[in-house]
């Protein structure tokens, strides 16, 4: 469950950088930025809530992670055309990413 | 230089309208999760679409009967009213996931909130639905399908190894989880050969008068039209492959694909994406709900037909306008359409015997074709896709059930 839960992350945690990469290239637009993020932000505070029911390290460090993750797609989806966040964002979220994978693999 | 037109004309709009809610799920989601592995499933879909649609489009043409009128005489009552409950059902689900995709996509473009838009959606299909003529429907949706040209540019620009994609083309051992795979296989399969294009396609022709001097269109439409709409699958499998599975993304959501268009393409790929999507999917809520108009009102031999005045057909009227209403319902209830789609697709894959194998019996039949009924080729292959579709109908749920929707 635990490998299932930071595989998931890990995909919305690229899908968001990809998302804010693009925010930051001026090549989306501002409505499919905020939607589109409030949804991953959505499904990752819902791998939070399911995370936090766990009780070893790892499901401690994962959802650390899903927090910092749902947090970051939060701020993405109220970015606007703030490029200098969206590019931030997409710099934290892409290292979210790696390190989900990261987890992933070890569990 | 007029039937020219006209085969041009329901070309492109074959082409506009071949990708529904169905493709765009599974298309990407087997190329974020097996790259250009699955490729040759597109074609075995595409091709089965093909023969049945000509088939059934040709029996239309000649027998004057559509698709539901040849279940109940040819598989009888009983068996023909449990086809048309599932085929009711599966319309119905599939009814919902489009109409929240067309929500989703408003959503995308326009940052209202879901509920409304779907009520807007449904308000809207409703009008449209019931003041445009047939033509202009096909044409309407057909052509802003068109739009989604845009996943073959952006899957080009990809720069993808065509040596690669030509490989995925020759069936092979998959490399990770089989079940999975085999998953996806029956998922695309049922994605290229839903029950409700051939319900919708048979019942049009008979609408539209066809006779013995309309089979060159049928074929040629069903032909070109359906390849070349498959490009649009292949494309999305293509994108899938280069954009979501190198970062390991899983695309659940119906704005992934578009975010796919938007990292190659930029903000205009972007909204032609989703206005694309926007029209194939709310093309394809029309045709379930006519198509479930359609199946009740054959069977039960009601008056029908989208032609005719509702004063004249009022239950078939009645009929469309319910299951809009029923798949309102059930987009309300906030259920994921995505999920929606899976289920849909999943399940129209078992309703899919008893809807193919009348087609093919009356295909065959010299009483009711004479001279146009199936040649040895045909045939064949006729029988080759219904041993097919046998198979995937009877191992569709357990997949479902023991790869979890896909998931592993």
């Amino acid at each position: 469950v635990l490998e299932q839960q930071a595989t998931g992350l890990q995909s919305l945690a690229a899908e968001g950088a990809l998302l804010a990469a693009d925010a930051a290239r001026g090549r989306s637009t501002v409505t499919f930025v905020r939607v589109h993020a409030a949804e991953l932000a959505q499904a990752a505070g819902t791998s939070e809530t399911l995370l936090a029911k766990g009780r070893t390290a790892d499901a401690r460090v994962l959802t650390a992670l899903a927090r910092r993750t749902a947090a970051d797609l939060d701020r993405l989806s109220h970015s606007g055309s703030d490029r200098a966040t969206a590019r931030r964002l997409a710099a934290d979220l892409g290292r979210a990413a790696a390190t989900a994978e990261r987890l992933g693999k070890r569990l | 230089v007029r039937q020219f037109l006209q085969i041009a004309l329901g070309i492109l709009s074959a082409i506009g309208g071949f990708v529904d809610i169905g493709d765009l799920v599974f298309n990407t989601q087997a190329g974020a999760t097996f790259g250009f592995e699955l490729m040759w499933v597109v074609v075995i879909g595409v091709v089965g679409i093909i023969i049945y649609s000509e088939m059934c489009g040709r029996v239309a043409a000649i027998s004057k009967r559509p698709v539901f009128d040849l279940v109940r005489e040819r598989v009888g009552f009983s068996a023909g009213l449990g086809t048309l409950i599932a085929s009711e059902i599966v319309n119905l689900l599939t009814c919902a996931a489009e109409v929240g995709g067309v929500a989703i996509v408003l959503q995308l473009l326009s940052g209202l909130p879901y509920r409304v838009l779907a009520l807007l959606a449904v308000v809207a299909l409703l009008v449209v639905s019931w003041s445009l003529p047939f033509e202009w429907l096909e044409r309407i949706f057909g052509y802003m399908g068109l739009c989604l040209l845009v996943l073959v540019v952006a899957a080009i620009k990809t720069h993808p190894s065509w040596s690669h994609v030509a490989h995925g083309f020759v069936p092979s051992v998959p490399g990770g989880n089989r079940l999975v795979y085999f998953y996806f296989v029956v998922g695309l399969l049922g994605a290229a050969l839903t029950p409700y294009e051939v319900y919708f396609y048979s019942s049009g022709a008979v609408e539209d008068g066809w006779g013995p001097k309309d089979l060159r269109m049928n074929k040629v439409t069903a032909v070109i039209g359906y390849g070349l709409g498959a490009l649009l699958s292949v494309a999305l499998m293509v994108l899938a492959a280069m954009v979501f599975l190198p970062r390991g993304i899983d695309p659940a959501y119906l704005g992934t694909p578009a975010l796919g268009v938007e990292a190659i393409l930029g903000k205009v790929g972007l909204i032609l994406a989703l206005v694309g999507i926007l029209f194939a999917v709310g093309g394809a809520a029309i045709e379930t709900s006519f198509a479930g108009a359609y199946n009740v009102a054959q069977f039960f031999g009601w008056q029908w037909g989208k032609r005719e005045r509702p004063s004249k057909a009022p239950r078939f009227a009645l009929s469309w306008i319910v299951i809009f209403v029923l798949a309102l319902g059930i987009v309300m209830t906030g259920y994921d359409p995505v999920k929606i789609t899976e289920y849909s697709v999943i399940f129209s894959v078992v309703a899919l015997p008893l809807t193919f194998l009348p087609i093919l019996l009356v295909a065959n039949d010299p009483v009711y074709m004479g001279r146009y009924r199936n040649g040895r080729f045909s045939n064949a292959l006729g029988v080759a896709y219904f041993i097919l579709i046998l198979a995937i109908a009877i191992t569709a749920i357990p997949l479902m059930v023991i790869t979890n929707g896909g998931t592993g």
